[in-house]
């Protein structure tokens, strides 16, 4: 049976880079495969993704050997807006992706650049849209919508044109629990329906029962699957009696309807505890009010003994260091060495053994390189020894596990547990259920008891 | 303040842009050319019904209190600084270097008065292109007048991502600040030099940004040959027609000098009689004739 995709010793090295993204891999896939593609970060997947709808090499120039084609077209030769009527593509961040200002917009850019003609495209637009469950939001400007209903959009303005290849990059990132079980639900009835599906993803676990392969790429091509490690073991300290932070019935509310109403909460020393909820629970509403972003509208947090009310952001870091979600959003500097510097620096801290901070990340071999070349995995853990290297009492990390493989989430977990000892404490948002398990105590947020009662009544 | 387009699902807000656009010229050569308060009142109150009927009312509103504003400066500059006119009201008897003696006038209130409504019209008209039209199908409307697409498409994705732009500088300044970064404090100067990390970063994303959006711009197959576009806002006869009126009421009301006032040194004499409230009635007519237009069959948007 001819392969929909077929790539034979495919070498490939970025513009300017000597080291091969991609080392002789080797792949093919069937019509009608569910694919999903694993790896360290750095480890080639998303390079290898790039080059089933061309972007490799036809947008990143670069050197190329070997062979591949998809569809029976020769990926070489094609370029990637003709590969497109075949291979939809879906990246990671929705944000990225949607072009106008309006779902159904969105979802006739694609029909538009392939020159279909208007009449038709009023039902393939309600089609699609009743496919991937976003009927109801159609009317709605793309500003109006949550990370999950973009990254369905992303995904139903790709599928509106009708390939026969979906890739979808690490589509999960930017997603909570709910919405990426949606989204792997219909990834599931699509291929069932026949689509060929090939998703790189970390955040496995929704993923692996409806997958018929795994693809393991390590270095630039594919290999073995990684030996199973055994379960992390914690071994919990006792937590102090004094709490280093007191949230103590706060409200707040960005417009009319409060997003915390008469909130309590409380950490303690030694603690590692998990917050969780869905998206606009007020997670990260909460988690900017222990660093003083954000002063509570009723109510009170104090800060090791230090109402936030009574201090700004730069005196708060002293004790709390506050990670946000895009590790793009802190990269500035020229090195990774004086980025991990960054923080002490500005808290008039001097003696500080950043090599040690960055060998603890893996980071060390590239001390001295511009932060944006890193990956985007390598990033994070940039962003991560660039919060730690400031020392403050209290961590609160928003998502530090997205875009790591696994191996890298133990390696985290164990340095935040290292971290949390001899009166510090640690705050993690997570979506992934697997990390809040490792935590102490897991915190969710955006269940109101009374409306649940009030539903189990009727 | 909201400068957006309202969406609305109403007839207004359908007829095709490039007739507004042609309606928003008339009217403003009409608001520039005619200095009679009464030619000026009429057309502001076709405009406040306009918006009334596109549903557009409370934003028209909060747009017109601001330049109720800007008319109080104006006013107030003009009694300052004209010292012009017969009738004087106030003499201070200090002689400004450029503008003169420094007097109030009757007569330069009134002008102020005047110009303060030409600029409430202007914005008015304006204000409603924005409020009725949106901007993509304003951009679609530029490329079917044979724009190169590619350029136009650039402005409404600028647009776009401006308001991200805006979004992201607020969360690396947070994010910056959380690292111990202090941009409250310190000389003008020192605080300046103290943006630079959320600069840098906002200028790097928004390259990083534009590589990856152009990237899944060719992966859905933008740049194609043969592209169509699924929102096409028609250009029907009847609204082209009615779209040119004002203009062509701004031509004769020029050849013939109708609605132009004196205001110095005396004030000209403004009556009200019944040629002149025809004359008034017809403009009313003409302005709204456009938006009073039932919805053809053809019309949509």
């Amino acid at each position: 049976m001819d392969k929909i995709i077929e790539i034979k010793g495919l070498s490939f090295s970025y513009d300017g880079y000597d080291k091969h993204s991609l080392a002789g891999v080797d792949l093919a896939v069937d019509k009608g495969d569910f694919v999903l593609l694993s790896g360290a970060s750095g480890s080639g997947k998303t390079t290898l993704l790039r080059c089933i709808n061309g972007m490799v090499p036809h947008f990143y120039g670069g050197k190329i050997s070997g062979s591949a084609r998809v569809c029976g077209m020769d990926v070489l030769s094609t370029p990637t807006k003709e590969l497109a009527a075949k291979v939809g593509f879906v990246f990671q961040d929705p944000e990225d992706q949607l072009v106008t200002g309006d779902v159904e917009r969105e979802l006739a850019f694609g029909l538009e650049n392939m020159g279909v003609h208007p009449g038709e495209m009023g039902q393939r637009i309600s089609a699609v849209a009743g496919q991937v469950g976003i009927s109801h939001l159609r009317n709605r400007p793309t500003s109006a919508l949550s990370g999950g209903e973009k990254q369905k959009l992303a995904i139903a303005s790709v599928l509106i044109l009708e390939p026969e290849i979906l890739i979808l990059d690490e589509p999960f990132s930017q997603v909570d629990h709910m919405d990426a079980q949606d989204i792997a639900t219909l990834l599931a009835d699509l291929n069932r329906a026949g689509m060929t599906i090939i998703v790189s993803e970390h955040r496995d676990d929704l993923l692996v029962r409806h997958t018929h392969r795994r693809v393991f790429m390590s270095h630039g091509s594919i290999s073995s699957p990684p030996m199973d490690q055994p379960p992390l073991e914690l071994e919990r300290p006792i937590a102090g009696l004094h709490p280093v932070i007191k949230v103590a019935g706060i409200t707040f509310a960005y417009g009319a309807r409060p997003i915390l109403e008469d909130f309590d909460f409380q950490l303690f020393p030694n603690e590692f505890v998990a917050l969780m909820g869905p998206n606009g629970s007020g997670k990260t509403t909460l988690a900017k009010h222990l660093n003083g972003l954000l002063k509570p509208q009723a109510g009170s947090v104090q800060v090791c003994g230090l109402d936030t009310r009574d201090a700004s952001v730069a005196e708060l870091s002293r004790y709390v260091g506050y990670m946000p979600q895009n590790p793009n959003e802190l990269l500035f500097e020229d090195t990774v060495l004086e980025e991990v510097l960054f923080y002490p620096h500005n808290l008039g801290i001097a003696d500080v053994d950043a090599d040690k901070i960055l060998a603890s990340f893996g980071l060390l071999h590239y001390k001295d390189r511009y932060p944006r070349a890193l990956s985007g995995g390598e990033r994070q853990r940039l962003a991560m020894a660039s919060i730690v290297s400031g020392s403050p009492r209290v961590l609160v990390l928003d998502e530090p596990t997205r875009g790591l493989d696994h191996g890298r989430r133990i390696e985290l977990v164990k340095a935040l547990d290292a971290y949390r000892r001899n009166g510090s404490a640690v705050l993690i948002i997570t979506h992934d259920p697997h990390l809040a398990a490792l935590a102490d105590r897991v915190v969710e947020m955006g269940y109101d008891l009374d409306e649940l009662e009030k539903d189990e009544a009727e | 303040m909201d400068f957006s387009y309202k969406r609305k699902d109403h007839r207004i807000h359908r007829i095709s842009p490039i007739a507004k656009l042609v309606w928003v010229l008339g009217v403003a050569l009409m608001a520039l050319f005619v200095s009679n308060p009464l030619y000026l009142g009429v057309l502001l109150f076709c405009s406040f019904f306009i918006a009334v009927m596109s549903k557009v009312t409370k934003s028209w509103a909060a747009y017109m209190r601001f330049a109720l504003f800007l008319s109080a400066i104006l006013i107030i500059l003009n009694i300052v600084l004209s010292p012009h006119g017969e009738t004087v009201l106030l003499d201070s008897g200090i002689e400004l270097p450029l503008f003169g003696p420094l007097r109030m006038t009757a007569e330069a209130l009134i002008f102020g008065a005047v110009m303060s409504l030409r600029i409430m019209l202007l914005l008015s008209v304006f204000s409603l292109l924005n409020f009725t039209t949106h901007p993509d199908d304003l951009l679609a409307s530029l490329v079917k007048l044979k724009l190169p697409y590619k350029s136009v498409f650039l402005t409404s994705l600028a647009s776009r991502f401006s308001q991200l732009l805006h979004s992201d500088a607020k969360a690396i300044k947070e994010a910056q600040m959380s690292r111990g970064l202090e941009l409250e404090k310190g000389s003008r100067l020192k605080r300046l030099r103290a943006h630079i990390p959320v600069f840098i970063p906002l200028l790097s994303n928004s390259l990083e940004r534009s590589l990856t959006v152009a990237e899944a711009m060719e992966a859905r197959a933008f740049g194609r040959k043969g592209r169509t576009f699924f929102k096409d806002c028609p250009t029907t006869l009847p609204q082209v027609v009615l779209s040119f009126v004002p203009l062509l009421m701004f031509i004769f009301i020029a050849l013939s000098g109708l609605g132009v006032l004196q205001f110095y040194p005396q004030v000209g004499h403004i009556s009200l009689d019944s040629a002149e409230a025809l004359t008034l009635s017809l403009i009313a007519g003409g302005t709204l004739a456009l938006f009073l237009k039932p919805d053809g069959k053809d019309d949509r948007c």
